[in-house]
């Protein structure tokens, strides 16, 4: 029996062995890797020195590092909410009953197909001083708009603005949680004669909440490594209007060939990423509501039973024999 | 709790993904040798040694330049039997793969290399130093002294010059025929670009449908400026910045006043879009400050028809230019086959063949400098007034970047923090200040 469980465990890690060496060799080593190295000074071309804390000391003390990280967390506090409101409105908008709403939906989820360097190049034009789109557009209300992209005062701004473009993608997850949420408890509560409205805030938004909540994560990992939009378009600049921090780190490992440094920011980066996300999953239990489970203050028990109850199906049901 | 793990996991491998491309950029060296590895023709010429091969690492992908450079290695081969040249062409991130190549030990025996890119190669310890090979192979005096002084390191030889191009000034004949201007001469004043920028500008109403002058904000377009009026960027050996002194200082308001007070040259905002070239090369522009490889490049196909002159001066003579050479990398296993290559390429052997087969730029070698070969790369198919002796003037003052191994931080901080300047935001004296500063940050290692 022992030694079966045993073979049958061995055939289990084999199946799965392409996965684990790949996670093994490409994550988990240079993962390792890089930790050793943000504790070095390593140029590349020559054996890295041993330094100590001193990347971490000189980061605390670098004004580019100041600057990138409040370049960084106002795109994050701006983009990720603005994203989240919008994605949401935009999925309400097409999950109405309405003809053709699938080429609607194709449209709307077409820009978050293209991406990268090529829309920067297009919203580089977009927010030309003079002939750009956006500035035109203004024009015809009279407004002089401002040299968006050159002026470091609106530069973080425009980037901002242009994250809305790859709204697309979590729309469509919202879209799906939107279509998760069962027809009956509308009814039912259209019946005991609750406004649309009401409807909206008490029951699609409860259980839209995994959702948003899965979004949230996604999207403020995703805008903390923002940096393919300055690359492209500002270069950092002006003055370190756009200096995001992965950008920063990029420029001291690949242009400066600090790798060592670049190493401890981006460990630093882990760091505050983890802090955020540990908040989160703290907080949602507050406002995170899943189906099938009691309301945030009865959370923990139900959780715990359902475990037991897996654990307990494991162990005693008999083994089923695949072969 | 496992959902948590999950998001963990998920976080780091994001975070991470940057710093893991340390490691395993080396993963892309081509398997290219291999097929030259059999070479067994060369035992039949009776060669007194084995084959030696080399590799030789090409900036960019396949052009006809890698093909003129494929066929002087052909000529290379015929005359040393021994010798098996393989090229590869890297055509993208150069400086980076060949950085992680030499790192992984297994980088192209010989390369081209940009002089901005030697000192921080040198500094690393990546290039064979070539000093001892002076006088045995090459002579370093038969070049250029002032191209010579971008492949030195600390006084030490890490790679010769092939080609350089400076920066000079081209404009639309036909603009200044049609304003009934005279044509800029070499060595103008500055107050005289001005006036002649000032009467080639149209205007209709408020829009500017043509500039007098246009010039590009890279660090090798204004410096010339700031030379020409004895002031510099670093120091003369390279320790602490020299840019925040008043020379430099009314190199930059000059620049920055065509284009905001003057308003005869396009802003740093609209260039983000159109790069000066392109309004010259449309017909927008009557002066472009620029670097002579558009002349046979974008000037080509011109439906104006355009000359060039040497820059304007006013303390001294000056101008920036850009130098492509080569070196021998450290690691190198056939180090003196290489360098004797290198030198035969990097010399007279090499160079001629190379111009003359249409190489867009310059020779750097004293002796052909002066011939008709210097320009040849440069002829227009049909405009065959133009003065290309001029852009051989510029290159016997031409000027290299500075040397610092610390170039590429400086540049790319220097670039961020002028934009500032450029834009309107800041004077000219507190914006020097801030570079100022930040350049000696950058050079004492903080």
């Amino acid at each position: 029996m022992s030694a079966m469980t045993r073979k049958r465990n061995l055939t289990g890690y084999l199946f799965i062995s392409p996965w684990l060496i790949g996670l093994a060799c490409f994550t988990l080593f240079p993962l390792g890797y890089s930790f050793g190295l943000a504790f070095t000074d390593w140029n590349i071309l020559e054996p890295a020195k041993f330094v100590g804390l001193q990347n971490f000391d000189k980061l605390v003390h670098d004004p580019n590092v100041r600057d990138s990280l409040r370049v960084t967390a106002i795109y994050v506090f701006c983009s990720v909410p603005l994203g989240t409101v919008l994605s949401i409105l935009l999925a309400i908008l097409l999950n109405q009953n309405v003809k053709g709403m699938r080429i609607f939906r194709t449209l709307f989820y077409l820009p978050s197909v293209v991406s990268g360097v090529a829309v920067s190049m297009m919203w580089i034009w977009i927010f030309e001083g003079n002939y750009g789109l956006l500035n035109t557009v203004l024009s015809w209300f009279g407004v002089k708009g401002p040299d968006w992209l050159a002026d470091s005062n609106t530069a973080l701004l425009s980037i901002i603005i242009m994250s809305l473009w790859g709204v697309g993608g979590s729309m469509v997850i919202y879209l799906a949680g939107l279509q998760g949420v069962p027809r009956s408890l509308h009814e039912a509560a259209e019946l005991d004669g609750a406004g649309p409205l009401r409807r909206f805030l008490h029951i699609t938004v409860p259980m839209l909440s995994p959702t948003v909540f899965f979004n949230l994560i996604m999207g403020l990992i995703g805008s903390f490594q923002v940096f393919t939009q300055a690359l492209v378009m500002t270069g950092g600049g002006p003055g370190n209007a756009t200096l995001f921090y992965v950008l920063y780190l990029y420029q001291n490992a690949f242009q400066f060939f600090k790798m060592g440094y670049a190493s401890a920011l981006g460990w630093v980066l882990f760091v505050i990423i983890l802090i955020l996300i540990l908040v989160l999953f703290q907080t949602s239990g507050r406002w995170v509501y899943y189906e099938g489970e009691a309301p945030a203050i009865g959370r923990p028990k139900p959780r715990r039973t359902q475990r037991t109850r897996t654990k307990g199906g494991g162990s005693h049901a008999p083994q089923p024999n695949i072969r | 709790m496992k959902k948590f793990g999950l998001a963990l996991t998920a976080a780091a491998l994001l975070v991470t993904v940057t710093s893991a491309c340390s490691s395993g950029g080396s993963a892309n060296n081509s398997p290219s040798s291999s097929a030259a590895g059999g070479a067994p023709s060369a035992q039949t010429d009776a060669a007194p040694a084995e084959t030696v091969e080399l590799t030789f690492g090409f900036n960019g992908g396949d052009s006809p330049t890698y093909d003129l450079y494929k066929s002087i290695f052909k000529e290379y081969e015929s005359a040393h039997p021994n010798v098996k040249i393989t090229p590869q062409a890297i055509a993208k991130d150069f400086t980076s793969t060949i950085m992680t190549r030499i790192a992984g030990g297994n980088a192209p025996d010989v390369f081209w290399i940009s002089n901005q890119d030697v000192p921080s190669f040198a500094d690393r310890n990546a290039l064979l130093d070539l000093t001892a090979y002076d006088g045995k192979y090459f002579n370093s005096s038969d070049f250029l002294d002032n191209v010579m002084a971008g492949y030195k390191w600390k006084d030490h030889i890490y790679g010769l010059p092939g080609d350089a191009a400076p920066i000079v000034l081209f404009y639309n004949k036909e603009m200044f025929d049609k304003a009934k201007v005279e044509y800029p001469k070499a060595g103008m004043s500055w107050d005289e670009l001005l006036q002649k920028a000032k009467a080639l500008t149209v205007r209709n109403g408020d829009q500017i449908e043509q500039y007098g002058y246009a010039q590009d904000l890279s660090w090798n377009f204004w410096a010339p400026f700031v030379w020409q009026n004895n002031g510099d960027i670093l120091s003369s050996d390279g320790k602490k910045s020299a840019i925040h002194s008043p020379e430099a200082l009314e190199a930059f308001t000059f620049i920055r006043s065509l284009m905001n007070e003057y308003k005869v040259a396009p802003t740093a905002s609209s260039m983000q879009t159109t790069p000066s070239y392109q309004l010259f090369q449309q017909g927008k522009v009557a002066m472009y400050f620029g670097g002579a490889w558009v002349a046979s490049t974008i000037l080509r196909d011109t439906n104006f028809e355009w000359d060039v002159v040497a820059p304007p001066a006013r303390k001294t003579k000056a101008t920036a230019m850009a130098l492509g050479g080569f070196a021998v990398s450290k690691t190198s296993k056939h180090a003196e086959e290489a360098v004797k290559f290198l030198s035969w390429l990097a010399g007279k052997e090499g160079q001629t063949r190379k111009f003359n087969g249409g190489f867009a730029g310059l020779p750097t070698l004293k002796s052909l400098i002066n011939t008709p070969l210097a320009t040849k790369g440069f002829e227009h198919p049909t405009y065959k007034n133009i003065h290309l002796q001029e852009i051989v003037d510029a290159t016997q003052y031409a000027r290299v970047a500075p040397s610092s191994a610390d170039w590429t931080q400086i540049n790319t901080e220097m670039t961020k923090l002028l934009q500032l300047y450029w834009n309107g935001e800041q004077e000219a004296e507190p914006a020097l200040a801030s570079v100022d500063k930040k350049i000696n940050e950058i050079l004492a290692g903080k």
